[in-house]
């Protein structure tokens, strides 16, 4: 068969990247006529091919037809529209249904004028059609190589296609490995993890005798530095789910002063350490929104962290919130008195494993930079987006929204009795 | 609390549960220990604790047939159950709230998040059964 690239493959086909049936290759053509005559004439036409070498076999009926292709593989299929016992074109839906894309290219002879036929003929799926009377040796030789040509094409195409699905698929199954294998590393390390936790929270909490105010602190330290490692194998897998599209939020309607509370809990420590006023949102009743409590809670504990984290002794981080005037989003912002970002720097913060570079002894940026975009991730998968704006020196702002939840009127009236 | 609260801590590590049972202890609770899934419901059915803390990969099964078990027994169908895992598999959570756990843990967590939880476990299991 003509469908591999093969060492006789012409100088074109190298240049089209596209097997081309070899020029001395003996191509097999399936002549489907109930004329005899009509037969002898076309099997001449087609031995006259400068090209190429034509076995032409032949068929005088559908089901012939089908017999032959069932008999041994042709390279192109010559069909008459109209035969004894059936319709070109019906003999080429039945040839099809049985060998699928193994068909090969085929062409439908119409009588004159034979509109419909042609119509037919493309309908099902035939390469090309002719008309009978236009039948010479250029016609139809033209006809037959172009058929065989398109048809190499087309087995090329397939079987790149083929090729790439195959690709894909061991993509995603490699990917699933390496998300298995994340879970599976941040299982082992937190599992050991746990133990070195509790263990110095035991010492730490006295349990196992008096501890003095400075061993306290050390220990204190140590708890942190565990939480650390938690949170960046967290974040590994955080962006392991989000490359893999597994990661599922779980929407709910919640409660927005719940989630900023646990939020300011998640960096009270580290400001009070650093010396950082943090400044809540006033205590005026804020709507219900339709979020992942849990999700937006890990966006606003990491923008306060980085906050925190990036401003300097005696600065402010402040959480705002603010509703919209016609009551459909909240704004939610983390406004910092921090060092800024430089505006060079400021379309890369969402990038992965991007990492602030930092002026000399303010702040140690650590972690694996994850943070920032996974935030943008969770928030887009909010449909909103997260956006920044900075002026360095003076502050960073980083900012975005959350649909309220639409109370009824009936809702409104029970709530407010 | 008045009367000691009996706790089955279900874990295979050796050294978590060793720590987590100092700490339970210190909390005020008795505990047993069980470092597989079928000495688990061994003790579990035999001593009908007020509490189990269970982890979700245990030798000879897991922690998701154990609770199923111990929500199917009359004995102990009402002992509420903490899954505590190392895993961030997304399905536990969800399998856990089915097999009827009252609450899940990811470890590492704090002591205070779990006495916060055990408290609240069994402040409901005790309603539970004043409603009864």
């Amino acid at each position: 068969m003509n469908t591999h690239f093969t060492s006789t493959a012409n100088s074109q086909s190298c240049l089209l990247d596209m097997p081309v049936a070899a020029a001395s290759e003996v191509l097999r053509v399936l002549l489907v006529d109930d004329d005899p005559a009509y037969r002898m004439l076309c099997k001449r036409y087609l031995k006259k091919d400068p090209t190429r070498q034509f076995d032409t076999h032949t068929a005088s009926t559908a089901a012939d037809a089908m017999a032959a292709c069932l008999e041994r593989e042709y390279d192109c299929l010559v069909i008459d529209y109209q035969l004894p016992d059936s319709t070109g074109t019906a003999a080429l839906d039945s040839l099809r249904e049985t060998f699928g894309d193994r068909l090969p290219p085929a062409i439908i002879l119409t009588a004159d004028g034979g509109e419909e036929a042609a119509t037919n003929a493309v309908r099902s799926g035939a390469l090309d059609f002719m008309s009978k009377r236009n039948v010479s040796v250029q016609s139809l030789c033209r006809v037959v190589n172009n058929a065989i040509d398109k048809g190499a094409m087309r087995r090329t195409l397939r079987r790149q296609n083929i090729e790439i699905r195959e690709t894909n698929q061991s993509l995603k199954n490699r990917n699933d490995e390496i998300r298995r294998f994340y879970h599976t590393v941040s299982h082992e390390v937190k599992t050991p993890l746990t133990a070195t936790r509790e263990f110095i929270s035991l010492v730490k909490d006295g349990v196992v005798g008096t501890v003095t105010n400075d061993q306290s602190d050390l220990l204190s330290l140590a708890l942190e530095s565990c939480d650390q490692i938690t949170r960046q194998f967290d974040e590994m897998l955080d962006l392991a789910r989000l490359e893999s599209g597994k990661m599922r939020l779980q929407l709910q309607q919640c409660s927005l002063e719940d989630m900023l509370a646990r939020s300011l809990a998640s960096c009270a420590h580290a400001a009070r350490d650093r010396n950082v006023r943090l400044i809540e949102p006033g205590s005026a009743t804020l709507p219900a929104v339709s979020a992942d409590a849990n999700r937006i809670v890990q966006v606003l504990s990491n923008l306060l962290g980085n906050a925190v984290k990036f401003t300097p002794e005696g600065g402010q981080v402040e959480l705002r919130v603010e509703l919209d005037p016609k009551g459909e989003q909240v704004r939610l912002s983390v406004i910092d008195s921090g060092c800024g970002i430089d505006s060079s720097e400021l379309e890369y913060v969402f990038d992965r494993l991007y990492q602030s570079s930092v002026p000399d002894g303010q702040a140690q940026a650590g972690g694996l930079g994850l943070g920032l975009s996974i935030a943008f991730e969770i928030v887009r998968m909010h449909d909103q987006l997260l956006s920044v704006s900075s002026v360095p020196g003076i502050g960073s702002t980083f900012a975005f929204d959350l649909a309220v939840v639409q109370r009824t009127k009936a809702e409104y009236t029970v709530a407010d009795k | 609390m008045n009367v000691m609260k009996k706790l089955l801590l279900v874990e295979d590590d050796p050294k978590i549960a060793y720590a987590l049972k100092l700490r339970l202890t210190h909390m005020g609770f008795e505990v047993e220990t069980a470092g597989d899934a079928v000495y688990a419901m061994d003790q579990a059915l035999r001593q009908a604790p007020d509490v189990v803390l269970l982890d979700i990969n245990l030798p000879g099964g897991n922690g998701f047939v154990v609770a199923e078990r111990l929500k199917q027994a009359s004995k102990t169908a009402g002992v509420p159950i903490v899954f505590i895992t190392a895993s961030k598999e997304s399905e536990y959570k969800a399998r856990a709230r089915e097999v009827g756990a009252s609450a899940f843990l990811e470890k590492p967590f704090s002591a205070s998040q779990l006495s916060l939880v055990l408290e609240r476990c069994l402040g409901d299991a005790e309603q539970g059964q004043a409603a009864a």
